[in-house]
Parts: C-alpha cells; structure tokens; sequence
C-alpha cells in the first residue's frame, strides 16, 4: 500500500472508531423501545448535529472501506493495478453517493 | 513447522479483521439504501424495518457487531496516545 494510501486510511480509521462506537450506543438506546421509522426520523430530522455527525461517518467510511477491501483483495487473490484502483474508487464512490442520500433522508426536513 | 502461524493470536485477529472488513463493505450499501428509503416516506422505511427484524438477518447483524471489535480495536490503535485498553503500539 502506498504511504498515501496508508495514512488516509490511518486518519480515517481515527475518525471512525469513536464514530462507531457512538452509533452503536445509540442504536442500542434506540432499539429498546423498538424500532420505527418515526423513532428514527424524530430524532434525526432537522438536526444539524446528526447530519454532522453522520455526514462525516460516511465521508470517513468512504475512505475506509475501498482501501481496506483492497487491501483485502490483494492480498487474497491475484488481482492487481488500475482496473482494481478503479473499481475501489468507484466503490467509494457509490459509498459516498448512497451513504449522503440516506443521510438527506434522515436530517432533511 | 507449517502453518504454526495459525497458532498465533495474532492471525486469527488479522483473519477476523479481514471477515469484519469485507462484512462491512458489503453490509455498508445496504445499510444506506434501507436508510435512504426515507426520503420515500415512513412507510417504505418502516417495511424494510420490519424486514430487519426478521431472526436470521438480527444474527447476521449481531455477528457483524462481533466480527466489528477487532476492527475497531485497530482503529483505536490508530490513535497516537490510544486509550483503549490492552492497545499498544502504533497500529501497524
């Protein structure tokens, strides 16, 4: 892995874990008096504080993820160089796009 | 002696940390889309909800939280004065 590589991965690697673990906790609390749409959406729609918050877990987990996948994939199959850049970045890219709009859909009033 | 590796803690938190990894990857644009189904109303979000509560996706779930740790305990190394407990080091 490039020195580049490595270290967003690193940085973003930073900025998950306490992101994770805060989901987690909440999603505990949450489900306790079940899970519903209107649960969910009470506690996230117009807050600017969970877009923040989620808008910046799905920036990082789309640095994170691609990387690690290919990580992951180099080291357990012969596939290498650009066509295997591309689709991690595109994969990103589908992770970013899919991860904003679930993030709209929650905080937009 | 072949495969004394795999005696090693140390390969089978490198093995789960790959398995978390790419359950993650997969389980990520899912997760997004079920969320993302409320744009198109309670209703749509609240089926998948349902769904989602079915058992064998609620182990599926459970197992990834499990499979998580070793991924975030990494994660945790990442931090140059890491706070988690038994991280040491740099991450590497």
């Amino acid at each position: 892995m490039s020195t580049r590589l490595y270290l967003l991965q690193r940085m973003s690697a930073m900025v998950l874990a306490p992101l994770v673990l805060i989901h987690l906790a909440v999603i505990l609390l949450a489900v306790q008096d079940g899970l519903s749409a209107a649960e969910i959406l009470g506690r996230t729609r117009g807050s600017l504080l969970w877009g923040g918050f989620y808008g910046l877990f799905v920036v990082a987990a789309s640095v994170h993820g691609p990387i690690g996948l290919r990580t992951v994939i180099r080291e357990m199959t012969p596939w290498r160089g650009r066509a295997l850049d591309l689709t991690m970045a595109l994969f990103g890219l589908l992770l970013l796009g899919l991860g904003l709009r679930a993030v709209a859909a929650l905080v937009l009033p | 002696m072949k495969g004394a590796h795999r005696h090693h803690p140390a390969y089978w938190a490198f093995v789960l940390h790959r398995l978390s990894g790419v359950g993650l990857a997969l389980f990520l644009p899912l997760h997004f889309l079920t969320l993302g189904l409320a744009l198109e109303g309670h209703a749509s979000l609240d089926q998948a909800l349902a769904w989602f509560d079915a058992p064998l996706v609620k182990a599926a779930e459970l197992g990834l939280v499990v499979l998580l740790r070793p991924t975030c305990w990494a994660a945790c190394a990442s931090w140059p004065s890491s706070s988690c407990p038994g991280v040491t080091g740099s991450g590497r």
